[in-house]
């Protein structure tokens, strides 16, 4: 398999106020961004525990975003 | 920011490579910078390719040492070093991430480790307890896993971890409560 064809699988874990709106803002003013993001909402950043962090990776995802 | 730190250590104990995980920040405002942050962490992630692939480690390896992880994350002593170590970053009032980095690893590493290695330990116990719906390792296996969870236990906080043994005794071996009880 190709760089290219490979899609890496990326979790992000997504501030409500901050980054969630900064994606959604994104969207908006339509700025291109890579597809591989997988977003999850939370309402802040410090709900962000450790143990979501490894349990994205047990599921397999390749990298995660944490945006505040 | 603990929380990143108390991450890339975990990371770097099972042998995954820390840049998968990434904490950046953006305003609702900086559009263009979230824009940035995604691209070029997707970019890194994209050279490095499948989780396991650049460390060297097979899938079945890999699996193994993230549930560890996992478990070290959730388990009870590590959370409250971590918040303590929390405290201690407070009430000193210095955020810079080079500090935390610095404090959390010396406070947690001892701990992550502690945790890892008993994981191993208690490792035994977890698979015995799906078997005692089969009849054939009703005997055998649930005394072996009270006797080895029990120990393992002990070595990490004698009092606090005896009741945490308990209801895993008791999880594995619910006919048995008696003998468990014994020992």
């Amino acid at each position: 398999m190709s760089k290219e064809e490979y899609k890496p699988k990326i979790l992000g874990f997504l501030c409500n106020w901050c980054c969630y709106a900064a994606a959604d803002a994104a969207g908006v003013s339509r700025y291109q961004y890579p597809p591989n993001l997988r977003t999850i909402r939370v309402m802040c950043t410090g709900r962000v525990d450790p143990s979501f962090v490894l349990r994205g990776f047990v599921e397999g995802a390749d990298g995660i975003f944490t945006g505040g | 920011m603990g929380m990143n730190a108390l991450v890339f250590n975990v990371l770097q104990e099972i042998g995954v490579n820390p840049e998968r995980f990434s904490l950046q920040w953006a305003s609702a405002a900086e559009a263009p910078r979230f824009v940035k942050l995604i691209t070029e962490f997707t970019g890194k992630i994209k050279e490095l390719g499948p989780l396991g692939q650049a460390e060297g480690i097979e899938p079945d390896e890999m699996k193994i040492r993230l549930d560890k992880g996992l478990a070290a994350v959730s388990s009870r002593k590590v959370r409250m070093v971590f918040g303590n170590t929390a405290k201690t970053i407070r009430k000193e009032g210095i955020f810079t991430q080079e500090y935390i980095n610095g404090v959390i690893e010396a406070k947690l590493t001892k701990a992550i480790t502690k945790a890892l290695t008993a994981e191993e330990a208690t490792e035994g116990a977890k698979p015995a307890a799906p078997e005692k719906e089969k009849p054939a390792a009703k005997k055998a296996a649930p005394r072996k896993a009270a006797s080895k969870a029990k120990p393992a236990a002990k070595k990490a906080a004698p009092k606090k971890a005896a009741a945490k043994a308990k209801p895993a005794a008791k999880k594995a071996a619910p006919k048995k409560k008696g003998t468990a009880k014994k020992k």
